[in-house]
């Protein structure tokens, strides 16, 4: 016998969650909310298609869910605040969702993984606001420092805890290694910040991109 | 033995930025291309340091120093940085012996040690009888940018040794010709009565049966059972097939074997009879018996320090060929009147034809066997049936069986099988 929610319940249960929000907003976002309740049906079925077997489908459908429910905030984001800002808030606040999912953990042996993806889309966000050019440079750079330090002390904390555990007094290591790389971040801002400097105030810009090219070729002969 | 290893942790960092700095560079975005040289100080990071040289020192502290079984004993373990660079990030792992189970706080720490500085930390263990032996402790550096690893043991000398104390243990009727406590069947001189025989002359007049005299006009002899020394070896299964438990939480029959024969070594080590210890497994252990007034102390080194008594099982097969080779030394060293006080779960067909041999060669042999068997399983259940019809022929072979729950101490379990045998 499996336990799980009977089906007339569920789907109903989506159906009035759907008419409460419905009858609240103005009737051009009825279409997201039919989008996220589909999502969410989907969602449920591919579940449950993997719980019994149905492997291939209910993976599909797990995929559709989630995309169709993110797909109407991300509309209405995008909408409201334009490609840039909005693809942006929406890859940071998703990262910035998936961190204590990692964490917590929700999945033990995916701590890693999930670290990885949610910084991923904090820096990600930092390209695109890059790229979008809605910032300046100081603000670009304390959010790739903050995103890179956030990996690193998050990452530190998950190999204390497979080495010692969560009840092992650990704060004063973790303080000295997260002082320690903030301070090489701040560094590298600050270089980054007097590159900018010099190159703002008379060098040609191309000696300063092939300055930064050399920097990048370095980081490549320094990847270990 | 010392491992150094790089995490490689800042790997991803790096591609990541190498990552946006191309967006910046294809796409024309100075800033972003800057952003990612923000990498090139990550990169750098993991460089800056060398690695780690551990020097430490390890001292422990137990408190109560004797505590009764059960207890919650207190380990304090203190570490000093003996080195002349501080250690950043420094990992520990107290050796906690394997048979101690922690009860509340870790045997983990984690510590900044500066030279000189030292750091304190402490759990506590459940006491249980035998000998434990703290395994060295291991200790994990790494750099303050997490680079570099360093792993290493830092061995201590901590044994805690802790024993119970057993009534007197009952032995068999063999014995050596000299004078001791054990009431022989043959009857001489002694205290409890034997039997009546007719005079013989040369008989002590004290020994006559005057009454009889009186009524019968009959001369008559009593005689009394004599008493005589024996001669015992303590032997502990400690092969393979000896390491097996009922469930997770109790430890296996070799570790409550060696348990058991600690306590049995102590409790004639006080008679004057003659004790030794023997165990079979990796290789063959041996004491002779001898009615010295330090056996007991030289058991117990002999059983704190030998290979064979071992905590954790061999991994390699220890083939049926050494076993063999290791009974007939055990019986080549044994005296002809020696008894044998034979500690084993009775797991396999091989241990029982090791004791019928023994019987069979003249040494009497008691089996105290801990039952490890679960009728949790079929096959366990099976494992159960196989055990009792074991017990069953040794004991149809006239071999005294102990059938020892290990919920009882051992000297309970051995004070009800005497008084079942005196019965």
């Amino acid at each position: 016998m499996r336990p799980d929610p009977t089906w007339p319940g569920t789907l109903l249960a989506l159906c009035g969650g759907s008419v409460a929000l419905g009858v609240l907003v103005p009737p051009s976002y009825h279409r997201a909310v039919a989008a996220v309740a589909l999502g969410g049906f989907c969602l449920v079925a591919g579940v449950r298609g993997v719980r019994t077997g149905r492997r291939l489908l209910g993976g599909v459908g797990i995929v559709a869910g989630c995309g169709l429910a993110l797909a109407a905030p991300a509309v209405f984001l995008v909408g409201a605040l334009g490609y840039g800002t909005g693809t942006t808030v929406l890859a940071g606040l998703l990262g910035l969702f998936v961190l204590p999912l990692a964490l917590a953990p929700v999945r033990r042996g995916r701590e890693r993984a999930l670290l990885t993806i949610g910084t991923g889309l904090l820096v990600l966000a930092v390209a695109v606001t890059g790229v979008s050019q809605r910032a300046s440079l100081p603000t670009l750079l304390v959010a790739i420092v903050a995103a890179v330090w956030a990996w690193d002390i998050g990452e530190g904390a998950v190999s204390l805890g497979e080495q010692v555990g969560v009840r092992a007094r650990t704060v004063e290591v973790e303080l000295a290694h997260g002082g320690a790389s903030v301070a090489v971040g701040g560094v590298g801002a600050g270089a980054a910040l007097a590159v900018h400097r010099v190159g703002a105030t008379g060098l040609p810009l191309a000696v300063v991109v092939v300055l930064l090219v050399a920097a990048l070729t370095l980081l490549v002969a320094l990847y270990n | 033995m010392t491992t150094v290893r790089r995490t490689r942790r800042w790997r991803g960092v790096v591609a990541v930025a190498l990552f946006v700095g191309a967006i910046g560079l294809f796409l024309k975005r100075p800033s972003l291309l800057l952003a990612a040289t923000v990498g090139v100080a990550f990169a750098v990071h993991p460089r800056l340091w060398s690695t780690p040289a551990v020097s430490l020192d390890v001292a422990r502290e137990v408190a109560p120093e004797d505590p009764r079984d059960g207890e919650a004993v207190t380990v304090t373990t203190t570490l000093c940085n003996d080195g002349e660079e501080t250690l950043a990030d420094l990992r520990v792992v107290d050796g906690v012996p394997p048979m101690l189970e922690v009860v509340s706080g870790t045997p983990r720490h984690t510590a900044v040690l500066r030279p000189g500085e030292t750091t304190t930390f402490s759990y506590d263990v459940t006491a249980r009888p035998g000998i434990h032996r703290f395994e060295p402790t291991t200790v994990l550096a790494r750099d303050l940018s997490g680079g570099t690893e360093v792993e290493t043991t830092v061995p201590t000398e901590t044994t805690l040794e802790w024993l119970a104390d057993v009534p007197a243990t009952p032995l068999r009727a063999q014995t050596d010709p000299y004078a001791g406590d054990l009431l022989t069947d043959q009857g001489g001189a002694g205290i409890e009565f034997h039997e009546t025989r007719e005079y013989r002359q040369g008989d002590p007049l004290n020994r006559i049966d005057w009454r009889r005299f009186a009524r019968t006009g009959e001369l008559t002899t009593v005689t009394f059972r004599e008493e005589r020394l024996a001669s015992v070896v303590v032997c502990v299964d400690a092969r393979e097939p000896a390491y097996r438990t009922d469930d997770e939480e109790t430890p296996h029959a070799v570790w409550s074997g060696f348990a058991a024969a600690e306590q049995l070594v102590t409790a004639l080590a006080a008679t004057p009879n003659r004790v030794g210890v023997a165990a079979i497994g990796r290789e063959l252990c041996w004491l002779a018996p001898s009615a010295a007034t330090d056996q007991d102390r030289r058991a117990r080194t002999l059983l704190a320090d030998h290979p064979t008594v071992a905590a954790r099982r061999p991994t390699e097969e220890a083939g049926t060929e050494s076993v063999e080779s290791q009974v007939r030394e055990l019986r080549q060293r044994l005296d002809a009147t020696t008894q044998v006080l034979f500690v084993t779960p009775l797991t396999d067909a091989f241990v029982t034809e090791t004791v019928l041999t023994l019987e069979a060669s003249g040494h009497a042999v008691t089996v105290l066997s801990p039952d490890v068997t679960t009728t949790d399983t079929v096959g366990g259940a099976f494992g159960t049936v196989e055990r009792a019809h074991r017990i069953a022929s040794l004991r149809g072979a006239g071999v005294r069986v102990v059938d020892w729950d290990r919920e009882d101490r051992v000297g309970s379990a051995l004070v009800r099988a005497r008084r079942r045998w005196s019965a």
